[in-house]
């Protein structure tokens, strides 16, 4: 099995190619200038040539098994890995306005692929599947829901793949104590922008991000949660328009703001450079305080999972969450690390979706 | 001595004349419908000796009501005050405790002004007809916001550039403290401990406003709301928490209108935007007790209601540590029994267990509802924020006297 991964981000379309059940990618790149419509037959082929030259066979068939596409944004409509169909196209085009920066991007490169590769399937990976199933209580905000008139307001997460990956593994490790549909699991997913998860068995509880990424904890450069009115007196006081308040808050804010200079997770938590310190108590406490959310939401708490390309700093983090988290829980709390590439999770998901769909065509 | 407690809202006032230190009332009211006149005259709801009478009287403004007010009390002439509380909401960054009123006050929270355009302009037109016509009343401001000054850098700031934060003063300030901190007094007391020594949670739910406090050694650590009263838990017409993109995106859509949003936001939003039904929280109540399955907007308004105050619960009992006891006050948290019953149950993690009999049946306050086997206690009483802010205003006078004795000897 060979699976193509396509990751569009906001500068360059990244790319990598699993083979098997290989942790370790066996290619990977980006390509630039990759976003408008026209440009995306083109990007598809860069790839393909890029792949087929660094191969140890040039001349040989590609062999590609399927192409999966991961997106951050899949709306209600999208639930889980979905191949791509014309129907699937269709809903897909309606979710335009709802992602008018992502969407687009992804028909063009489905189309591209189509092209050049009519026979190899495509898969739809999309970041807030995972929390379709978030319950109404979370999920709602308190405003009228005529507010927002051309869509529906609603809190999902956004490292869905993560989380969901996370909580199988949370739930191997609890295997012992026979929960599985009741494990209470708080998922910590530390990526430039963090997000916790309180999961009951394979069920998202509550989640940190909201009905953007913005929402929840401080990312690297984007600020987290606020008092909403902070966003009227920018507009108020500095008379900003929307452009300028949301790049404000979406590149300036977060750990970078907090400290006062571009700085990753991993350097607020690891380095002692008193100029961070703000940074990393903020970041500390917020996720204490989100912790304490969950675990309230759950009822309880079985284990805390950490996962994210920063999954490691779970061993920094965790020592400081055992001496403020006090509870009572039956059990000692099971602490797990999920130390795997996201790419190769999306992989171990498109797989999945495939062989549901040769198990379906077989019986069909 | 008597102290005469002011407490403005936008239409109305609220007084009361207090024997201090007893705390005995003397005498009490409202003021209503304040402002140009409307369909119904503004009024002033006058009590004595627990003896109610109304009294239909033109106010435009809160100078105007004052004067009223002032001129009903004198009619007896056991109702003369010997100092004036007033509730100031917002004191900013640099009012932290009660303030006697000077002009150098005054001046200072002119220019705290801007920060607080909503809710402390009644508060300042009240304090200067007070000087004006009693100029020498002695005068407290005791601030909603002092009693968060103790919470720390790392919870009060926001993951913004610091140009704009120091530029704009935009920080966490917390509001209800005088609330907050008399809740916490009495349960320091119930719970024979010193106020330092206590560790809570307490839940101000009112009808209209509703914040939770996180209080470590008998001071504020955190509260929920916010830069301004909007943030935080599902209020009657406020929305609480809100993704700020969903803010941005509603001021791109009012084309930039502020003044619309914020008015959206702050006064149809929370449970009167989501329920459609009304702002109070019993109405959404009980017609779910009246229907108790159901997936309509009124039902979804409970169960989110509900969840909020949960989850910050939850993470303030986490921020605690070792809580001694979580705290309910105001309306909701005092008289609403299933609200404390659907946000305490299940928190045995945290060592709380709500007795769901003693709970049903609270009659009197201040009230303990735990389990007797609880390690937090969960204890019901009633907040009295004018009996606070008096007790505020004498401290502050003694503390006035004692420091002027000092310069004098």
């Amino acid at each position: 099995m060979k699976i193509l991964i396509l990751t569009p981000g906001s500068r360059s379309l990244h790319f990598s190619v699993y083979t098997n059940d290989y942790e370790q990618a066996d290619h990977e790149g980006r390509v630039k200038d990759y976003r408008s419509p026209e440009s995306g037959k083109a990007s598809i082929h860069h790839i393909l040539t890029t792949l087929q030259y660094s191969s140890p066979e040039p001349d040989a068939d590609l062999a590609l098994d399927a192409v999966a596409i991961r997106l951050p944004f899949g709306g209600e409509p999208f639930q889980g890995p979905t191949v791509v169909s014309p129907s699937v196209l269709q809903e897909l085009a309606r979710l335009i306005p709802h992602a008018p920066l992502h969407i687009p991007v992804a028909l063009s490169l489905i189309k591209a692929l189509q092209e050049l590769m009519e026979e190899v399937p495509v898969i739809l990976i999309f970041e807030t599947a995972f929390f379709t199933q978030l319950s109404e209580r979370e999920y709602l905000y308190a405003v009228d829901p005529d507010l927002i008139s051309d869509q529906k307001l609603r809190r999902y997460g956004y490292h869905g793949v993560f989380h969901e990956a996370a909580c199988v593994e949370a739930r191997r490790h609890l295997a012992s104590r026979r929960l599985k549909f009741a494990a209470k699991i708080l998922s910590i997913c530390l990526e430039p922008r963090p997000e916790i998860a309180a999961v009951m068995g394979a069920r998202p509880v509550t989640v940190s991000g909201g009905a953007t990424p913005l929402e929840g904890l401080p990312g690297q450069i984007s600020c987290g949660e606020l008092d909403p009115s902070i966003v009227i007196t920018l507009a108020q006081k500095l008379g900003w328009g929307t452009e300028q308040i949301n790049t404000v808050l979406t590149t300036a804010g977060g750990l970078r703001g907090l400290a006062g200079e571009a700085v990753s997770l991993s350097e607020v938590f690891l380095s002692n450079n008193p100029r961070h310190q703000l940074a990393r108590e903020v970041m500390q406490y917020r996720i204490l305080q989100t912790c304490g959310a969950g675990v309230a939401a759950l009822g309880g708490l079985d284990a805390i999972v950490f996962s994210g390309r920063y999954a490691r700093l779970g061993t920094n983090l965790r020592p400081w969450l055992e001496q403020h988290l006090n509870l009572q829980t039956e059990h000692p709390i099971t602490w797990v690390t999920l130390d795997r590439a996201q790419n190769r999770l999306v992989a171990d998901q498109a797989w999945v979706a495939l062989r549901q769909r040769e198990s379906m065509m077989a019986c069909g | 001595m008597n102290i005469l407690v002011f407490n403005c809202g936008s239409s109305s006032l609220k007084y009361r004349l207090l024997s201090m230190p007893e705390g005995v009332e003397l005498a009490g009211g409202e003021a209503q419908r304040i402002g140009p006149p409307t369909a119904q005259p503004s009024q002033i709801i006058h009590r004595v000796d627990g003896h109610e009478k109304i009294h239909i009287l033109p106010m435009t403004d809160h100078a105007a009501a004052f004067a009223e007010v002032m001129k009903l009390l004198s009619q007896d002439p056991r109702l003369v005050p010997d100092a004036v509380g007033h509730r100031v909401v917002h004191g900013g960054s640099r009012f932290t405790g009660p303030t006697l009123v000077t002009e150098d006050v005054m001046k200072a929270l002119r220019e705290l002004k801007d920060l607080a355009p909503i809710h402390n302009p009644p508060a300042m037109k009240l304090m200067e007809a007070c000087r004006q016509l009693y100029p020498r009343l002695p005068a407290v401001a005791v601030f909603d916001t002092a009693y968060h000054s103790t919470i720390p850098e790392y919870a009060h700031t926001y993951a913004l550039p610091r140009y704009l934060t120091m530029e704009l003063g935009l920080r966490k300030f917390g509001f209800h403290g005088t609330s907050h901190e008399y809740v916490a007094e009495e349960a320091a007391r119930l719970l024979d401990k010193p106020m330092e020594k206590l560790n809570a949670v307490s839940c101000h739910l009112g009808s209209g406003g509703a914040s939770l406090c996180a209080i470590v050694q008998g001071k504020s650590v955190d509260n929920t709301m916010g830069f301004s009263p909007l943030q935080g838990l599902v209020m009657s017409t406020r929305c609480g928490d809100l993704d700020p993109a969903v803010a941005l995106q509603l001021l791109h859509q009012a084309h930039g209108d502020s003044k619309r949003v914020e008015k959206a936001l702050n006064q149809k939003s929370g449970v009167l935007g989501l329920s459609g039904l009304s702002a109070d929280i019993r109405d959404v109540l009980s017609h779910v007790a009246s229907a108790p399955t159901g997936d309509d907007r009124i039902h979804q308004t409970a169960q989110v209601y509900l969840w909020r105050i949960r989850k910050y619960l939850g993470a303030y009992l986490a921020v605690v540590g070792k809580p001694d006891a979580i705290l309910f006050t105001d309306t909701i948290g005092e008289t609403v029994p299933a609200v404390r019953w659907a946000v305490c149950t299940g928190l045995e993690v945290f060592g709380v267990k709500l007795d769901p009999q003693l709970n049903a049946s609270v009659s009197s306050w201040p009230c303990d509802v735990a389990a007797a086997d609880s390690a937090v206690r969960i204890l019901v009483v009633q907040t009295n924020e004018e009996l606070a802010i008096a007790r505020r205003t004498l401290a502050a006078l003694h503390q006035t006297t004692t420091s002027y004795q000092e310069v004098v000897s």
